[in-house]
């Protein structure tokens, strides 16, 4: 979970075996919020999707080095991270690179502090785009690290409530989701996070 | 994936626009500073040399950068960050990139900066700079300060915020040739130190005095 220190080096490079034990974890570094993680290439990779007006747009991830701007206020789902939709006051700056046979992704939380009010975590209908559920967590106010405790509680109620997860307006059941934090799987949320 | 007649077919580029940064068509864009949603963002490419890594667009050469920093004075960066390390220089710690750029810069907002891995043996190694957009009242400056006692000499605001990035560039040359015109700005009140001049990111249109200035500090 995040450091309570703020940082000034958020040591996560490529060449320094003592820097993986940052990998995996939100830290926060005054007002950005960052994370990394690292996948073989050989490995399946993450997919990045935004929910747009028009539909979802799959943001590519091939090539040797990605930078995307998810900007504030955008649906975002990546697969197999975390099996809902998050919406954020401030943007994600989203950096895929590749060296030496692994894919480091780097997600960067952070912009404008006064527009910074809330996160929220979605799902929508699968079929038809209603939104099904939701769970707004006022970070501003409540602090970010307390965030992970809501986002962990509203994937157990969603994966509980079979009536959150149909669709009132088609009828479609939406999958079980699952947290940003793979330690939080059950057999079920194991199984979602193979599925989306 | 389950959203699959959700999903847009047509390809990327035609429904968002620079949505890769560091693609070929769009890392131009960001040779300076460029606004996009809350961030300000820069690509710099550094190609090792012989004597240290030089900017291929300003020309500039990068080897340290010096904070000053609360209860801490001067600190330098001497050793080069290694790729995908994030360094953070927090809102308000003046900074300066000896031989670089020649003031201390100071911005109400976070800053990063990551340098990238190469992407091949002879390819200049590419840097990303972030900040936070400052809000309306808020801005950047251009100071200078004693390099014996770190007492404060001269300083420029230029607001950001409320004037947008397009100015940056402008202040920071009308900055830096106003401190260098007056020899007194450059004098400190406390110790006496006449310090060296200021000088501008972009090398290439040094003054003879600022291109001194570049190789002491």
């Amino acid at each position: 979970m995040p450091k309570r220190t703020p940082l000034r080096d958020y040591a996560a490079s490529l060449t320094d075996p003592d820097d993986l034990k940052v990998l995996g974890k939100w830290d926060e570094a005054f007002d950005y919020r960052i994370w990394s993680a690292r996948l073989p290439l050989d490995a399946p990779q993450f997919e990045l999707y935004e929910m747009t007006p028009e539909g979802i747009l799959s943001i590519p991830q091939h090539g040797p080095r990605v930078l995307h701007l998810i900007r504030a206020g955008v649906p975002h789902h990546v697969a197999p991270l975390f099996g809902y939709w998050a919406v954020s006051d401030t943007d994600r700056i989203w950096l895929r690179a590749e060296w030496e046979g692994q894919a480091s992704y780097t997600i960067i939380m952070g912009g404008t502090p006064s527009a910074y009010r809330c996160d929220a975590v979605r799902w929508y209908c699968p079929q038809c785009a209603a939104v099904l559920h939701e769970m707004t967590y006022e970070t501003a106010q409540r602090g970010w690290p307390g965030f992970w405790d809501e986002e962990v509680k509203a994937v157990q109620q969603f994966n509980a409530n079979t009536t959150l997860r149909t669709c009132q307006a088609c009828a479609s059941l939406h999958p079980l989701a699952y947290s940003f934090f793979s330690e939080h799987d059950g057999p079920q949320e194991e199984e979602a996070r193979r599925q989306w | 994936m389950p959203f699959a007649n959700l999903l847009i077919n047509e390809p990327i580029d035609t429904v968002m626009e620079d949505w890769d940064f560091l693609s070929e068509k769009v890392v131009g864009k960001f040779s300076g500073f460029k606004e996009v949603g809350q961030q300000v963002v820069g690509v710099r490419h550094l190609r090792p040399t012989e004597t240290g890594v030089v900017d291929t667009v300003s020309g500039g050469q990068l080897s340290e950068i010096w904070l000053i920093e609360p209860f801490k004075g001067l600190t330098k960066l001497t050793e080069a960050p290694k790729p995908l390390d994030v360094g953070v220089i927090v809102g308000g710690t003046p900074h300066h990139a000896a031989h670089y750029f020649g003031y201390w810069h100071i911005n109400d907002r976070d800053e990063l900066f990551i340098p990238l891995p190469p992407t091949g043996p002879d390819t200049p190694i590419d840097y990303l700079l972030f900040q936070q957009m400052p809000e309306e009242t808020e801005g950047d400056r251009f100071a200078w300060y004693c390099l014996e006692c770190l007492t404060l000499l001269f300083e420029r605001y230029y607001p950001t915020g409320a004037s947008g990035m397009n100015g940056f560039w402008k202040a920071e040359r009308a900055a830096v040739t106003e401190y260098n015109q007056d020899s007194r700005h450059r004098t400190c009140p406390e110790c006496g130190t006449v310090n060296p001049e200021g000088y501008c990111w972009q090398s290439r249109k040094d003054t003879p005095v600022e291109r001194q200035a570049r190789t002491i500090w």
